[in-house]
């Protein structure tokens, strides 16, 4: 006989999760007194619910395994609701273990009770209310295989307070099997033949890469396909660092803020190969004309996102990673030359803006400077985390991302205050690169609290504030469609970030002159251990390019 | 356009709420559900109407399927399938309008339930569209109280 408890840490040992990250809580007292009985698994407490949701995000997203949340009953559960909608959106596997008021009070308003699987489930892949301790083996091994397979996803076991201390002779399933929950196939032959010979048609073919390629680990046969059929390839936000950005065939991120010569190359594309993506509005634009001229092959593991912004021409449902590998063995050089040419030329006569060397009126720093500064340094090995907003378009397009995995920023749900809780989930990675978290001064005091938690653990971690002094995107949209009206935008008294890293007992520093920039980082990457960095920030800097939403390439705003 | 879809789910807890939070949080229109236990035990059929393009409903199709415990989704074709939908009604009747009001119950197939001096409660069984052309006809009465099951659908 086994108690609740040991069930779950053991079903938490089994997937080899070494690390847990978490918050007590009355109804997870017994659950988290079990971790003091063992050794294997690692509880990190962190300090608000919502960041121990974007740490284990962070972990996943790093590390392409799942990750596992714990916190209690009613606002313990609530308060991880903005994660694990994060999470969602971009797919990351995820097992959020919610704590449940007793179960003879369930359902009457019982302190700290709230319905959790009614709040999760628009947010989740699937979710389990355990109504008996014999249910939790099954129910544990169900969710975290739910959470990695197919297209991976949340998963929220809400387990009553009571059921942790009964006791269970119930075993753990030796096979998974939920009828009706089909694993992807293996795509047959014949469909890779059929999108073979659509694409050795094409005279102006593109790859258009999204965070598929990340989740499936398919970097390299997405490299090994591109290179042998000479086709160029642009990624979303997500699938940034599957493909190095100095790679002859990249083209950068596309979409509202990609690239010129990304969105040109879709605009004039005869064909476009979409994998591990899901015509996001803010690559889309305006739908209608959207890849208007070009036929499209679309693979992607989740059946429900083919055809469902943009009808395709041949949609193929399977691991986009076996779909690449397949393309790879048959496919042939293509006749692109004059194509690559033309978008060789377009990538010289439509650069990024560039402001290594335009001294800025205000004697403020460009925050693509800064970001251009931080690639050049780290020479794109990093992990670099982003906040949502100006800097992580910024970073999107000034960091030369070269590695999978390597970017972690909440694309989908675009969640302020995700970084700093993320990069401490990646930093349990233990990554052999430095770890850079990006946030603006708006979203870092979202999350600001979880200084605390880089000082518990000592992690190193580059806490980088990106200070303009307002929250830049918004702003900029009220500078270009709202007639420069700033309401609710302006944080003219931003707190004295130094001092409040010396009270969570952390080193800072803050730089304000260009020349500074470039030792400071130098002396920022030798540094062991956590160091926040305040960059004061040129407060009215635009990101560019700009297609403005539910515009067209033709509409894209090169620069100011 | 109306569309039935018949889905076989896990009788598991919270399988329904799902299939509706679909419809809802979706934005697509759910017209009725109708859910039972079916042929298996512990597998319920749940029969949806619905409607929009073709487009939506291919979504709808799939993200249906998409949910962890629906085994099987089958979008129904009208002209292969036999569906039926109960519908029960209690009416105000006056002596005069006693034999008009026994007369349609039984043009239309019905039950009579329960019947006494003021009040009659039938139930008919057929068809949605047979069931909203008979709700029309009994406006002429003065309908005290009408409930209907939603169609529940099985291949011909």
């Amino acid at each position: 006989m086994k108690k609740g408890t040991e069930i779950i840490l053991e079903a938490i040992k089994r997937q080899g999760v070494k690390e847990v990250f978490g918050y007590p809580g009355g109804c997870v007292i017994p659950l988290f007194d079990e971790f003091l009985n063992q050794q294997e698994v690692q509880l990190i407490r962190v300090c608000h619910e919502q960041a121990a949701a974007h740490a284990a995000d962070g972990f996943a997203r790093a590390s392409g395994k799942c990750s596992v949340v714990i916190v209690t009953s009613g606002p313990g559960a609530t308060n991880t609701i903005t994660g694990i909608a994060t999470a969602a959106m971009d797919s990351i596997p995820m097992v959020i273990i919610t704590g449940q008021v007793r179960t003879p009070v369930i359902g009457t308003d019982a302190f700290q009770e709230t319905n959790v699987i009614g709040v999760t489930r628009p947010v989740t892949k699937h979710n389990y209310l355990v109504k008996s301790v014999d249910d939790l083996p099954e129910v544990l091994s169900e969710a975290f295989y739910i959470a990695t397979t197919g297209r991976p996803g949340p998963v929220v076991v809400d387990i009553p307070v009571d059921l942790q201390t009964h006791q269970t002779a119930a075993q753990f399933p030796e096979k998974i099997e939920i009828p009706g929950y089909e694993l992807p196939q293996v795509i047959g032959p014949e469909r890779i033949e059929a999108a073979w010979g659509m694409i050795s048609h094409a005279s102006r073919p593109v790859i258009y890469a999204g965070g598929g390629i990340n989740l499936s680990g398919a970097n390299e046969e997405l490299l090994h396909f591109a290179h042998k059929a000479n086709i160029p390839i642009t990624t979303t936000l997500l699938g940034q660092g599957t493909v190095p950005a100095a790679h002859e065939l990249s083209l950068g991120m596309l979409g509202m803020h990609g690239e010129y010569t990304a969105n040109y190359a879709m605009n004039r594309a005869d064909l476009v190969i979409a994998l591990g993506t899901r015509f996001d509005d803010r690559v889309t634009g305006k739908v209608e004309s959207f890849l208007e001229n070009a036929k499209i092959v679309h693979i992607d593991v989740d059946p429900s996102v083919i055809n469902k912004i943009k009808e395709v021409d041949l949609g193929i449902v399977g691991d986009v990673k076996d779909g690449l590998s397949q393309l790879g063995q048959i496919c042939e050089p293509l006749a692109t030359e004059s194509w690559l040419e033309e978008l060789k030329s377009m990538q010289t006569q439509h650069p990024l803006p560039n402001y290594d060397e335009v001294a800025t009126e205000t004697d403020r720093l460009r925050p693509e400077y800064v970001i251009g500064q931080f690639s050049k340094a780290t020479g794109g090995d990093a992990v670099v985390v982003s906040d949502v907003g100006q800097h992580q378009m910024f970073v999107a397009l000034h960091f030369k991302f070269k590695n999978l995995r390597s970017h972690l920023t909440s694309g989908g749900l675009g969640t302020m205050g995700f970084s700093l809780p993320a990069a401490i989930g990646a930093a349990f990675t233990e990554p052999t690169v430095p770890i850079i978290s990006f946030s603006g001064d708006g979203g870092f005091q979202m999350n600001i609290q979880e200084l605390a938690t880089v000082k518990a653990y000592n992690l190193p971690i580059i806490i980088v504030i990106m200070n303009n002094h307002n929250l830049g995107m918004v702003k900029q949209w009220q500078d270009l469609f709202w007639d420069h009206r700033h309401s609710g935008t302006i944080f003219p008294q931003s707190p004295d970030f130094l001092k409040i890293a010396e009270g969570y007992g952390l080193e800072g520093v803050r730089i304000s002159a260009k020349d500074e920039v470039a030792p400071a980082i130098q002396k920022a990457l030798a540094h062991k251990g956590p160091l926040v960095m305040e960059f004061m920030l040129e407060p009215d800097a635009m990101v560019y390019p700009m297609i403005p939403a539910g515009k067209e390439f033709s509409d894209l705003i090169e620069g100011e | 356009m109306k569309h039935l879809i018949s889905i076989q789910v896990n009788d598991q807890f919270g399988t329904l709420s799902r299939v509706v939070e679909l419809f809802t949080s979706r934005g697509f229109n759910l017209d009725s559900v109708c859910t039972g236990e079916g042929e298996a035990p512990g597998i319920h059929r749940i029969t949806l109407a619905t409607n929009g393009d073709d487009k939506k409903i291919k979504q709808i199709l799939k993200l249906l399927k998409n949910i962890v415990y629906v085994y099987k989704v089958t979008h129904l074709d009208p002209s292969q399938t036999l569906s039926a939908e109960l519908m029960l009604v209690k009416i105000q009747v006056d002596a005069d309008q006693r034999v008009r009001a026994l007369e349609l119950v039984q043009a239309l197939s019905g039950e009579v339930l329960e019947f006494n001096a003021e009040l009659l409660s039938f139930q008919i069984v057929g068809s949605a569209s047979k069931l909203d052309g008979a709700t029309e006809i009994f406006r002429e009465f003065t309908i005290l109280e009408l409930a209907r099951t939603g169609e529940a659908a099985i291949h011909m």
